[in-house]
């Protein structure tokens, strides 16, 4: 197996996943990295993500998992690189024993929605992470829901920048832009829809919170 | 993605008047930009309709429509090129050119600083309808003209000519067409002969043609998504219907190392995981057995699927089929019985009709798409009630023949049948709308009553326009330019087409439909008379003639050619 950590950024971030998916098993064809297919009635390549990333957020921290055992990492970086369309890049790759199964682990990202502005309400901002309960209403395949995001904000740091924001991702998850918008309609921030940034993921379990690159660097094997 | 930023003299957008998906499917554009790109010199960028959304933004917003590479506005190209595929696409790009603010006719244009304007694509077999609005119009194989054209423009830059300079030598190219040096006189409404002649560009050796494997891929799903190889160009059975296999002709082929050497690159370059062969009739290629045999046990083999289209029912082969799941299978007869198959030289008998269907079942097939036409010259009920025995032969022959207890589904479609330029019925009428309902309705009354049968048909509203449009001539113009203000966009988009708008359209300009949907006189001259496409009126009347004796004509092959006419652009069969 092996791992790679990749951006996505620019124009390829209005992709959404099932076309990135796709986007990313014709670019290991053009790398000429040969990957395990399934053995099934369809087969297809054995690949895994992360968390699909909502449709126009960036990335600086994707991981693409595929069934390869025959090139070192550094290969597999350099050819994928090569291949792969504007708006992606390897950062890293990783030799693992199995697929570390990111989807099921990861259960924290955080973000970072560039807007200065904020800074005048940092105290106001960062208290979101302390509220007992806080219901957001939105628009969901064409009906009006309501959910209450108070336990899925995790962190709230506001900076000079812009602020940072790590919330639940998964089962139970909270789409990115929901909290952005919710922030907008409450404080005159200016958060563009294409602008927000996932920065980091991490695995939290009852006593212990790592980044997933730490998770990744212990089960790393020698290629 | 080629280099935007190389030193070039000019820079040409190529546009396409229907959506990205759409457009990013079509193998003359994926040819035609990356061989402009390859090119010294010259840069090509594309640009596609945008959807109606996006359009109205755009205008609301006020920004010009721009190239889709780089961003840039198409009037800041030296060179805007739109690809017509569909008569209905031809509001279309008056859409566009309106969202880029570019002036609809050429002559409004002539004192503006203001790209050339150029089309292609299929529908140039009779540019007459729009001719007004470019400056010129490449009649043929982009390969070949467009390459010129852009050569002879750079040179003419370079050296500080004037456009009227350029547009007069670039007229002398084969195959470019100025529609402002050709004025057609009319006289108590009939046409005059044409003093001119335009000869159409081809391929001369599609073999050494190029044809390119590096191409770009859409990061989000198109139409047809995946590899295409190109096998030939022409088409050897001569269906007196079919513009395309007039039009392409002569026959080219690309041999058959060249075929699984481009296979292989294409796959390589792309990560495309379906690779497909296209041509008008698959079937035909010279070694099409060697071909699936020599692409399934190379780049084929295994996690890469082989698409077959366009396979003709009398050479349905289980080979080609290969071992995937049985869904349903395609097949055209086009007409319900053996007479009518005659008349428009579908060479396919009741015979094959039936081994076929038999061979179909057997292997487990539990679903058929039926294509038929309707509005065929000389069609009677009796013709219809043919489309009705061979549903009913395929229930009898699956009770028979079938192992399975499963019903079997049958789809049957038909379109309308429409008078096209460059084909032995060009001649013919249009049926009106009252005959395509009536036969529309005919076939829907005697479906209906035959369980797991589903009749789809072809809208006759749009059938109607396209006759029109397609038979057209230069005073057919304002008539989409008032259809086009009046809000019709889209054309070819069901849930867009509205045919009161193109009724207003007529109506306001004066002109009346029924001109362009009547048989025309033999000796009349048809608005595309100028242009030398290869086939002669001569061997198009001859086939006419014989359509109506119901008289087959064979399909040519090396050695054993019918005289179409199409051998003097270049030698078939090369």
């Amino acid at each position: 197996m092996k791992i790679i950590k990749h951006i996505k950024k620019d124009s390829i971030s209005l992709v959404s996943h099932i076309d990135t998916m796709r986007v990313l098993q014709r670019t290991l064809v053009r790398a000429n990295i040969i990957v395990k297919f399934s053995e099934g009635y369809n087969p297809h390549p054995v690949t895994y993500t992360s968390h699909p990333l909502p449709l126009g957020v960036l990335s600086e921290c994707e991981y693409f998992v595929m069934s390869n055992d025959d090139m070192t990492s550094e290969q597999v970086l350099e050819q994928f690189n090569n291949s792969v369309p504007s708006g992606m890049k390897g950062m890293y790759c990783t030799s693992l024993e199995k697929n570390p199964n990111l989807c099921a682990k990861v259960n924290l990202c955080e973000y970072f929605a560039p807007t200065p502005v904020a800074i005048k309400y940092k105290d106001e901002l960062e208290a979101y992470s302390k509220l007992d309960t806080h219901e957001i209403t939105f628009n969901f395949k064409g009906a009006m829901k309501t959910q209450d995001i108070a336990p899925l904000i995790y962190d709230i740091k506001v900076t000079e920048q812009g602020i940072y924001f790590t919330i639940s991702t998964g089962n139970p998850n909270l789409r990115p832009d929901r909290l952005t918008t919710d922030m907008m309609t409450k404080y005159p921030l200016e958060i563009g829809t294409n602008e927000t940034v996932r920065v980091n993921q991490f695995i939290k379990t009852e006593d212990t919170i790592i980044t997933v690159d730490e998770y990744i660097a212990s089960l790393a094997i020698s290629d | 993605m080629p280099d935007m930023d190389k030193p070039c003299e000019s820079r040409l957008c190529l546009c396409f008047p229907e959506i990205y998906e759409m457009g990013m499917s079509n193998i003359g554009m994926r040819i035609l930009y990356h061989m402009l790109n390859d090119m010294d010199n010259i840069i090509c960028e594309r640009c596609f309709a945008p959807f109606i959304d996006f359009g109205n933004e755009l205008s609301k917003e006020g920004v010009p429509l721009f190239s889709l590479d780089t961003h840039k506005p198409l009037t800041e190209f030296d060179i805007v090129g739109f690809s017509i595929g569909y008569e209905m696409l031809y509001t279309n790009v008056l859409y566009m050119l309106d969202l880029a603010g570019i002036p609809f006719r050429a002559a409004d244009r002539v004192s503006l600083d203001m790209p050339i304007l150029i089309a292609g694509g299929p529908c140039v077999v009779n540019p007459e309808p729009f001719a007004e609005v470019f400056d010129a119009i490449m009649i043929g194989e982009g390969e070949v003209n467009l390459k010129q054209f852009t050569i002879l423009y750079n040179e003419y830059k370079l050296a500080g000519k004037s456009r009227a300079d350029f547009l007069a030598a670039a007229g002398k190219i084969d195959g470019v067409y100025i529609p402002s040096f050709i004025t057609p006189i009319y006289e108590n409404g009939k046409l005059m002969p044409f003093n001119t002649t335009v000869k159409r560009a081809i391929v001369p050796d599609l073999d050494s043609a190029y044809f390119p494997t590096k191409i770009l891929v859409p990061n989000i799903e198109i139409t047809h998504d995946r590899a295409v190889l190109e096998l030939y160009r022409g088409c050897n059975n001569g269906c007196r219907f079919c513009q395309a296999c007039f039009f392409y002709r002569p026959i080219r082929s690309r041999k058959l190392d060249t075929l699984l050497e481009l296979g292989s690159d294409l796959v390589a370059q792309t990560g495309y995981d379906e690779l497909s062969l296209s041509s008008l009739s698959t079937s035909d290629y010279y070694a099409l057995d060697e071909l699936i045999t020599g692409l399934k046990s190379g780049v084929c083999s295994s996690t890469v699927k082989l698409c077959m289209p366009s396979l003709r029912l009398d050479t349905y082969k289980e080979d080609f089929m290969g071992k995937g799941r049985l869904g349903s299978i395609t097949f055209a007869p086009e007409a319900g019985s053996q007479r009518l198959r005659d008349v428009i030289n579908k060479n396919i008998s009741d015979d094959d009709i039936r081994n076929t269907i038999k061979a179909a079942i057997e292997r487990g097939y539990r679903g058929f798409k039926l294509y038929f036409m309707i509005g065929l010259p000389t069609e009677t009920d009796e013709d219809l009630d043919g489309i009705i025995s061979i549903v009913q032969l395929i229930r009898d022959m699956a009770k028979e023949f079938s192992q399975q207890k499963r019903p079997i589904n049958i789809t049957v479609a038909t379109n309308v049948f429409i008078p096209k330029p460059l084909t032995p019925f060009q001649w013919e009428r249009q049926v009106s709308r009252e005959e395509m309902y009536y036969k529309q309705d005919y076939l829907k009354q005697r479906l209906q009553h035959i369980r797991n049968v589903r009749y789809n048909y072809h809208s006759a509203s749009v059938s109607m326009i396209e006759a029109v449009l397609a038979r057209g001539d230069r005073r057919l113009l304002p008539v989409i330019e008032k259809a086009y203000e009046l809000g019709a966009k889209f054309d070819g988009w069901s849930e867009y087409f509205e045919f009161r708008t193109w009724q207003k359209a007529f109506d306001e300009c004066g002109i009346g439909m029924d001109e362009y949907m009547r048989e025309w006189g033999e000796s009349e001259v048809l608005p595309w008379g100028f242009i030398d496409h290869g086939v002669t009126d001569k061997y198009l009347l001859s086939e006419r003639h014989k359509s109506q004796e119901a008289a087959v004509t064979a399909a040519c092959h090396d050695g054993d050619c019918r005289n179409c006419g199409a051998n003097k652009l270049g030698r078939c069969f090369k």
